[in-house]
């Protein structure tokens, strides 16, 4: 065999490992989640089964947190897009040479262990809620409350990390533009830039909903007497697992799936209708330029 | 440029793993605990939330002065390690 084929070979190789390291144990959890057994395995193969799909929505407790933790992912969202936003745009109109100091510090929570950030979270809540004299049922000490709060902190460095990629692009002189034409500040943060920025937007929630949703370091400490997803599943999980567990991880890799595959659809579509709307604007220029040429001879 | 493209990469994979908790807790065996997993217990099954915070300061010096360090010896700056 030639070298160059050998190489191709390897080559091939690694990626076929590459991608078992991957999805060989989703594969495997996903083949437990249909055996008839009360552990989760694969072999010995005892019998095809749903009967672990039904018995994930009979669990009181896993709808608990599964509820919970969409309400905070909600709660997350509406905190961190907007502070996400801003500290992008202060980001844009600092001084340069104050830049590299404040991307330090807004950045910085990213790469913070998420345990630090909870249990300074609680403590600090804590010291306030002592020191305003607050009942217990006060928000001070509220799971859900703290766990919004905690998981923004982190969670808004990544919407701005966002919002200052698509920032880069932004022209600013359609800003000046507006503000010639007599648009106000506020007209033009919201007729020129909050447009401009949309699919920004709409992916920074889409990424602090499912950061937010799938946490365990912050919340785990934040969280207290409630409960999230997670914190309900890592509890599961040291009892022992089940086959349940697995029937949540299909339920899981399918929404993420059909979600992944949705996107990419809408994407497609959207990239179609910019590209027959340049196509129809070049055609028009050309015609354009055909007419002015013909009646300047 | 690759060359400090990848340092920013293993150095965020450091720091993350110095963090994480789930994924020891969840494999890891009863008989080695984690940094994390310490300070987990000091404020869950310990209830002594002032040692537990002691032991959350060492963690975050430890993971700044390793970012530190390795931003001076490589001379790579933050916004390349956290893009």
């Amino acid at each position: 065999m030639s070298s160059q084929g050998l190489q191709k070979l390897l080559v091939s190789f690694y990626i076929l490992l590459f991608f078992l390291f991957l999805f060989a144990p989703l594969f495997m959890m996903g083949a437990a989640a249909f055996n008839d057994v009360e552990f989760p395995q694969v072999i010995p193969w005892e019998g095809f089964t749903l009967r672990w799909f039904p018995a994930l929505f009979d669990d009181d407790l896993m709808i608990e947190g599964f509820v919970n933790s969409i309400w905070i992912g909600l709660g997350v969202v509406c905190l961190s897009v907007p502070i996400g936003l801003a500290a992008a745009i202060v980001m844009t109109q600092v001084h340069r040479k104050l830049q590299t100091v404040y991307y330090t510090v807004v950045v910085s929570p990213v790469l913070m262990p998420g345990v630090i950030l909870g249990l300074s979270t609680i403590i600090y809540w804590d010291r306030l809620g002592t020191f305003f004299d607050a009942a217990y049922e006060s928000f001070f000490y509220s799971g859900m409350f703290l766990t919004i709060i905690g998981q923004s902190t982190f969670i808004s460095a990544y919407t701005m990390l966002i919002f200052l990629a698509r920032l880069q692009r932004f022209d600013r002189t359609q800003e000046e533009a507006a503000l010639d034409l007599g648009a106000t500040h506020v007209q033009v943060f919201w007729k020129v830039l909050i447009p401009f920025l949309r699919p920004a937007i709409f992916s920074a929630m889409g990424l602090a909903f499912l950061t937010s949703f799938e946490n365990y370091n912050t919340t785990v400490f934040t969280i207290q007497a409630e409960s999230t997803l997670t914190t309900v599943l890592a509890g599961k999980v040291r009892m022992g697992t089940q086959p349940d567990l697995a029937a949540l991880a299909v339920l899981i890799i399918a929404v993420t799936l059909v979600g992944a595959v949705a996107i990419e659809i809408a994407q497609r579509r959207e990239q179609r209708k910019e590209w027959a709307a340049k196509a129809a604007a070049a055609r028009a220029e050309k015609q354009a330029e055909l007419a002015g040429q013909v009646a300047a001879q | 440029m690759f060359r400090r493209t990848f340092l920013g990469t293993a150095f965020l994979a450091a720091t993350l793993t110095a963090g994480a908790l789930a994924a020891p807790q969840i494999l890891g065996g009863p008989s080695s605990l984690w940094f994390t997993q310490i300070i987990y217990q000091w404020f869950n099954t310990g209830g002594n939330w002032a040692q537990g915070s002691a032991y959350a300061i060492v963690l975050l010096l430890a993971c700044l002065v390793f970012v530190l360090t390795v931003m001076k010896v490589f001379k790579v700056s933050l916004g390349e390690i956290a893009r």
